[in-house]
């Protein structure tokens, strides 16, 4: 069936759409964040999904490379937006591309950093050593000693600020 | 089209995913390893096949007929509703070839495979949709009131059901968000022990 068609087909549920539209919004209501979190509340990863679409245009654009024939440039602009960070740079473009955007992550990390300094988290301390077994115990009476010295240090530091 | 007003994939790949991810909870198919029964498709074939048609140039985009997204979101959405009529047909269908009693060798009887096409059906059913909706957010006053005012009034124009409710513009479209994401968090039909009234 057919585009035309199926949009045909659809004045049947033309009431229902409208009702649809009325409670959640027109589709374009919808942008890329609430979009994320939408997917995410459905255990879907953003990510994983684009990875995905990614590998399957792939795919559809190998057809094309074993014809010899150029790839519609929509096509590619859809593998260069889509292709997964961890994908090894397959030309020199590619490679400066991947490098502006980890220079410009590291940017938006490192004006973030003021303020993640100014709330100090405190770090979690586990002890996961006490269920060892091949410690002794006087080991571990030492282990306990670093950590509570570790934790005492946090502390003063916190009452200090 | 110069290469600098193609559309950004990544966004719009993620956009058309979201809302997806919204309609397959509004007509109860699902989440994450949902299919369309009898068809087979997730969300995510969905969304790849209409990105693939777009790709392909096998649907076209014009301009004066309103944004790309819009576009696509429209083609999801009739790909979906299109699937969930033929799942109901293909569920009618398998159960037509079935005994009405099971022999030992041979395949299921009719009772085995219990009949579930009106059942399939009625996601599309405009009555039963109203009634899950106000089924759905009947215990959640501000949405609850939304929902209300849509169906029983029939209001959709965002300034009349603000007026109508006595809220601004901009809570309106906050509470529409909120009804977004409380919508996925439960499928209309399937989750959350939110059942449909008994007629």
């Amino acid at each position: 069936m057919n585009r035309a068609n199926k949009n045909a087909l659809h004045e049947a549920n033309k009431q229902l759409l409208r009702l649809s539209d009325g409670l959640f919004g027109e589709a374009s209501e919808l942008d890329s964040v609430e979009a994320e979190g939408l997917l995410r509340k459905t255990g879907i990863e953003p990510d994983v999904l684009t990875d995905a679409l990614y590998r399957r245009f792939e795919l559809q654009a190998k057809t094309y490379w074993r014809k010899g024939k150029p790839l519609p440039s929509l096509l590619k602009k859809a593998l260069e937006d889509l292709r997964p960070p961890t994908a090894p740079p397959r030309n020199e473009r590619e490679l400066a591309r991947e490098a502006r955007m980890v220079v410009r992550r590291l940017i938006e990390r490192l004006t973030r950093l003021p303020d993640l300094l100014l709330t100090k988290p405190t770090p979690p301390i586990t002890v996961a050593y006490r269920n060892k077994k091949e410690i002794s115990d006087r080991d571990k009476t030492l282990l306990d000693r670093v950590s509570d010295d570790l934790r005492k240090r946090i502390e003063d530091r916190d009452k200090r600020t | 089209m110069l290469e600098s007003q193609l559309p950004d994939f990544q966004e719009l790949a993620v956009r058309l995913a979201g809302y997806a991810a919204r309609l397959f909870a509004e007509f109860g198919i699902g989440g994450r390893a949902a299919t369309v029964a009898g068809v087979g498709a997730s969300l995510e074939d969905f969304v790849g096949n209409v990105l693939s048609e777009y790709l392909e140039g096998k649907l076209a985009h014009e301009a004066a007929r309103g944004d790309l997204f819009s576009l696509l979101a429209t083609a999801l959405r009739n790909d979906i509703i299109d699937a969930l009529r033929k799942a109901a047909h293909v569920h009618e269908k398998a159960r037509a070839s079935l005994p009405r009693e099971r022999r030992s060798d041979g395949p299921p009887s009719l009772d085995e495979l219990p009949d579930r096409s009106d059942e399939i059906a009625a996601l599309l059913d405009e009555d039963r949709y109203r009634k899950r909706v106000q089924a759905a957010f009947r215990d959640e006053p501000q949405l609850g009131e939304v929902v209300r005012v849509i169906l029983d009034l029939d209001l959709l124009k965002p300034r009349e059901i603000a007026e109508t409710l006595g809220i601004s513009t901009e809570e309106y479209h906050n509470r529409k968000k909120r009804l977004r994401r409380r919508l996925v968090e439960y499928s209309l039909v399937t989750g959350s022990g939110k059942s449909e009234p008994s007629e």
